[in-house]
């Protein structure tokens, strides 16, 4: 409340403040306006419009106990519109936005950053704009000060155009514009301040405001029309990212993708990468197969995203029951299934296990609980509500043998579940897409030859596999796009995605899926053979969905064959087994190089995710302090009054006396060195209109610069006059 | 403490009393008188330039009346010889052996009138016994009394015709002092209280020689802390290396200052120095130190506005151990 009262005290004019909180407000805009280019982050107007109503609220300067409710529920309902798609009086909503919070708190104290689910980044991302607008406040109400913002928005703004896609040439000269219209009307406010006359007196607001700005927009025309030197310096994006990656040339920026943005996902593939050999675990099986982690329904343009709309399932460990809809890889008797064994001995520690296929029991240290994610499959472990990570686990699980026959008799009527998420496809997606896609298609019959005949498209049009030479996709360029028509030559995640995108749009449901290969062979032992899979194995392949069977891995990569099984019928549709041979051939050629661009992509994406997540963190414990540090004032004085009513002993009386020193000059006595005592008592006394700091000082006169024993002269008196001079300090 | 205090309020009310006699006499001049105080307890010696008539003697006479002292004062000439200051010896024809004289020196209290009229030869034998407290007549040292206690004028107008004291022997004087005009109420006062007779010869000591020594002695007593000192020295030394100062000011000068200051602290009621007491005192014992460099003069800056200047730069020593707080 005495914060309420202080803003209260020194607010200018109604019109004034509103025109302050209006410019405020547009320069924090500057800040949300790249978001939607840089980072994944969609529907940044809720957003704005959140930060919008939080100044306006602020302008009414409502008591603390009613504007904070509303901006809470704001919060809420800022929340709500971005994720819920029903009611926001039904509050059906809430139980799962807990859940969420609850199970995001344990992953942000297990530091798994990258796990967080993009409603709690959002609550932060929403929670930290309040605090902004709070600072702003303080800032454009009570210090009259703004520079140093302006001075972060024009570096922010700077940073992000010569680092990102996100073209800043109209945004500076707003910010600019605005920040000095800000700069100067601040300054007049801290004027009329000090001089204490009326700011509405007479016609001084138009002698002020229409000469600053007139001069302001006469000179920003100026500047724009004047001609401009060329860059003194050469570019340096590409010269850091030649620093990031020695040994690759690249073209564009687009390698910069990967580590600016809001976000952990794969919501920006593309550009080159370098291969990782780490050990990631070591795996004891009978036959060798793809490692699942999670798949990925939503495709982008850009790259692929998690709709994740369900509550995480419990998995009963001993006896693994997908009992959510669309949590089944295989519909039930849709494959032959073979029972396995697997044992996994993690190297690398991640909160989530790797997935052969249909579990079907886990064996695992007693205390984790098995979630799963019905969508995305991901299985997370936790322990007492914590993410926690697992050394090794076994399990039993059952591996699909798909048959050919059934494949190709599956129809194209599909669950609900299954075409309402995996047929999404962008709006944006170039036509030529979808008609190469028809084309290739066009003369089968059934989904199973359609899927095949894509699988094949690439090898049978030479498409390449590399990792070096590929450039990420422009800004205005769809990623499969840009693979199919123009690059012709990428790794598993352009290979993958395209073939997603082409099934999707010619109406069979796929998905994209992110995993490991089976990895190196390392020993045969009686039961199992022991294959160790590095960060180079990480892989990303598609699933296609066959009603009746469930999803079918393919294998479009070049290089890559599909280690799932598949019976096969009598080899009457040719197409899909010709590619065999090349397939293998070319495989056995790439081996030293046939690495995986995720794995590493895996711990390049963690690791800007740990920045990211570390870099929100890091602001919000920056503005933390900031906020602890400008309202010191308030607290210090509370603080300095009961520390020194508890403390005695010889040195009290003069730590009291240059604490209170040091508080009246933070309100504003400034003491100059050359003052004496003497001279500074008398200011702070005519200041506060007092005696007491007289006394106070000539006390500690007597024993500063006199002999004597310092032990008396906390006394009950003393201290008295020292909280009155405290408790008098205002504003 | 409660009896350190007493003791100290007999002499503040002494000190009053000297300074409430000396106001019979000279209106609306407590500072000057207090200063003069601060050098004759230090026991130093007062400059005063200032025009004729503002009331230098009549301070003088009411300082040596009030303190009970034998008053002199010499008219300084052109033609005035050491020895018309000193005094001399003088063949007695009875006695058949030369018998010393004294001059108006051997007084304890002495106003040296217009000392830049005379010769340098008469202003060095002034001088010289100011500082060493004695007269060499004729390989006979004779002592002077005790307190003894100069206080010379300076007229800063005429300036044809005279001797100006060199720096050095500037110097010798602790404090510098400017008695100015009155105010027209004062000056009113002034005219009100002379109307019959001169109040001078009314004035009573009030106090005792006896009680002087033992304030004098008290006077050194006074402490000093480091961190004072410490001030002092970071004063004087500044004017050592001034742009516009020519010629700073010497140790003498720190030692003065240091000196002036224990005397007005106990003057003020305090057997401790603080920054203040140096702070006020800094412009009277500094400005006759040091010589401007003439650019600075002509710039219009005075020694005094340099000191000035000076205090308002030099850090306050506030806190023991931390001098540049």
């Amino acid at each position: 409340m005495q914060i309420v009262q202080a803003f209260k005290e020194k607010r200018p004019p109604a019109l004034y403040s509103l025109v302050l909180y209006f410019l405020g407000f547009m320069l924090l805009w500057e800040w949300l306006r790249p978001l939607n280019q840089i980072s994944s982050t969609e529907d940044t107007h809720v957003f704005v419009v959140f930060t919008a109503f939080l100044f306006l609220i602020t302008y009414f300067q409502l008591p603390l106990w009613i504007s904070f409710p509303i901006k809470f529920v704001a919060l809420l309902y800022a929340l709500h519109s971005l994720y819920y798609p029903d009611l926001f009086l039904s509050f059906q909503w809430v139980p799962h936005l807990l859940g969420d919070i609850q199970a995001n708190m344990a992953m942000i104290w297990s530091r798994s950053w990258t796990e967080l689910s993009s409603i709690t980044r959002s609550l932060l991302f929403l929670v930290l704009l309040w605090l902004v607008s709070y600072l702003m406040n303080y800032w454009l109400m009570q210090t009259k000060r703004i520079f140093l913002f302006l001075f972060m928005t024009v570096f922010y703004i700077t940073v992000l155009d010569t680092f990102t896609p996100y073209d800043a040439k109209v945004a500076i000269v707003r910010t600019v514009f605005i920040g000095l219209i800000l700069v100067g009307i601040l300054r007049i406010m801290k004027i009329v301040e000090k001089e204490g006359f009326s700011l509405m007196k007479g016609r001084f607001p138009v002698m002020w405001m229409v000469p600053l700005t007139v001069v302001i927009a006469l000179s920003s025309t100026l500047g724009l029309l004047a001609p401009k030197a060329s860059p003194q310096w050469p570019d340096p994006v590409p010269f850091l990212s030649a620093l990031n990656n020695s040994d690759e040339d690249i073209p564009g920026n687009g390698n910069s993708f990967g580590r600016i943005g809001y976000g952990t996902n794969d919501s920006r593939l593309g550009g080159p990468f370098k291969f990782n050999y780490d050990e990631v675990f070591t795996a004891k099986v009978k036959e060798r197969h793809y490692w699942r982690v999670e798949t990925k329904d939503m495709y982008t343009g850009k790259g692929w995203e998690s709709s994740e709309r369900d509550e995480p399932l419990f998995l009963n460990r001993d006896h693994v029951e997908y009992n959510a809809l669309g949590s089944n890889l295989i519909e039930p008797g849709g494959a032959e299934m073979e029972k396995q064994k697997a044992s996994i001995k993690m190297t690398k520690r991640y909160p989530f296990i790797v997935s052969p296929g249909v579990i079907t029991s886990l064996r695992a240290r007693e205390d984790v609980n098995f979630l799963m994610h019905p969508q995305t499959g991901k299985i997370n472990t936790f322990s007492q509500n914590r993410s926690t990570e697992l050394k090794s686990y076994q399990m039993d699980y059952e591996l699909p043998q798909y048959d050919e026959k059934r494949l190709r008799e599956s129809g194209g009527d599909y669950p609900r579940y299954v075409s309402g998420l995996y047929l999404q496809l962008p709006a944006e997606l170039p036509k030529r897409v979808k008609k190469l896609a028809a084309k290739v298609t066009s003369k089968l019959d059934n989904p199973y030859d359609k899927a095949k005949a894509v699988e094949n498209y690439f090898a049978l049009n030479n498409f390449g596999y590399d990792t070096v030479n590929v450039r990420a996709p422009k800004r205005d360029e769809d990623y499969v796009d840009q693979f199919l028509f123009k690059a012709q030559k990428g790794y598993c995640d352009n290979f993958s995605s395209a073939m997603v995108v082409m099934l999707r749009s010619v109406g069979i449901p796929a998905r994209w899926v992110k995993g490991f290969t089976y990895g190196e062979y390392q020993e045969t032992n009686k039961d199992y053979k022991t294959y160790k899979i590095t960060n180079a194995n990480a892989h990303s392949w598609p699933e296609v969905y066959f009603s009746g069977v469930g999803w079918v891995p393919f294998e479009p990569t070049r290089g890559f064959s599909n280690p799932s099984s598949f019976e096969e019928e009598i080899q009457s549709a040719a197409a899909p087994a010709a590619p065999a041979v090349p397939k293998d051939k070319k495989k056995n050629e790439m081996k030293p190089e046939q690495k995986e661009r995720g794995s590493d992509k895996a711990a390049k994406k963690s690791d800007s995710g740990v920045n990211i997540a570390g870099f929100v963190t890091l602001f919000l414990v920056l503005a933390a302090v900031l906020i602890v540090a400008l309202f010191r004032k308030k607290w210090l004085r509370q603080y300095y009054i009961w520390k020194f009513r508890r403390q005695k002993g010889t040195g009290t009386f003069a730590q009291a006396y240059h604490r209170l020193l040091y508080l009246t000059q933070l309100y504003g006595l400034k003491r100059d060195p050359a003052f004496t005592l003497r001279e500074y008592a008398a200011y702070v006394d005519r200041s506060l209109d007092t005696k007491d700091m007289k006394v106070l000082t000539s006390a500690y006169e007597s024993l500063q610069y006199g002999r004597r024993d310092s032990t008396d002269y906390w006394n009950d008196t003393n201290r008295k006059l020292w909280e009155n001079l405290i408790k008098r300090l205002r504003g | 403490m409660s009896v350190n205090k007493a003791r100290y309020d007999s002499y503040r009310s002494e000190l009053d009393a000297v300074i409430k006699n000396i106001e019979h006499v000279i209106v609306g001049k407590k500072q000057i008188s207090e200063l003069s105080l601060v050098a004759l307890l230090a026991g130093g010696h007062v400059l005063l330039e200032d025009v004729p008539g503002v009331g230098k003697t009549m301070m003088v006479r009411a300082i040596a009346k009030s303190l009970g002292l034998q008053f002199n004062r010499i008219q300084f000439t052109p033609d005035l010889l050491p020895s018309d200051i000193t005094g001399v010896s003088i063949f007695n024809q009875k006695e058949m052996n030369f018998e010393f004289r004294p001059g108006p020196l051997m007084g304890n209290v002495v106003l040296a009138d217009e000392i830049n009229r005379t010769s340098p030869k008469t202003q060095s034998a002034l001088l010289e016994s100011m500082e060493e407290k004695s007269v060499t007549i004729d390989g006979h040292t004779h002592i002077l009394p005790n307190p003894f206690f100069v206080m010379a004028t300076q007229n800063p107008i005429e300036y044809e015709g005279t001797y100006p004291l060199p720096e050095a022997q500037l110097d010798r004087f602790l404090l510098k002092l400017n008695m100015g005009y009155p105010t027209p109420d004062e000056e009113m006062s002034i005219l009100n209280l002379m109307i019959h007779d001169h109040p001078i010869d009314n004035l009573k000591p009030v106090v005792t020689s006896g009680q002087l020594q033992e304030m004098k002695q008290k006077v050194t007593e006074v402490y000093v802390d480091d961190t004072v000192k410490k001030y002092i020295i970071d004063l004087v030394n500044r004017t050592r290396n001034h742009r516009s100062i020519y010629l700073g000011a010497s140790p003498r000068g720190s030692l003065a200052l240091m000196k002036a200051s224990q005397a007005l602290a106990f003057i003020m009621d305090r057997d401790f120095v603080v920054p203040d007491d140096v702070k006020y005192l800094a412009p009277y014992v500094l400005t006759h130190r040091i010589l401007l460099k003439p650019e600075a003069r002509f710039e219009g800056e005075s020694a005094e506005s340099v000191v000035i200047e000076l205090l308002n730069r030099v850090p306050v020593p506030i806190q023991k151990g931390h001098h540049a707080r």
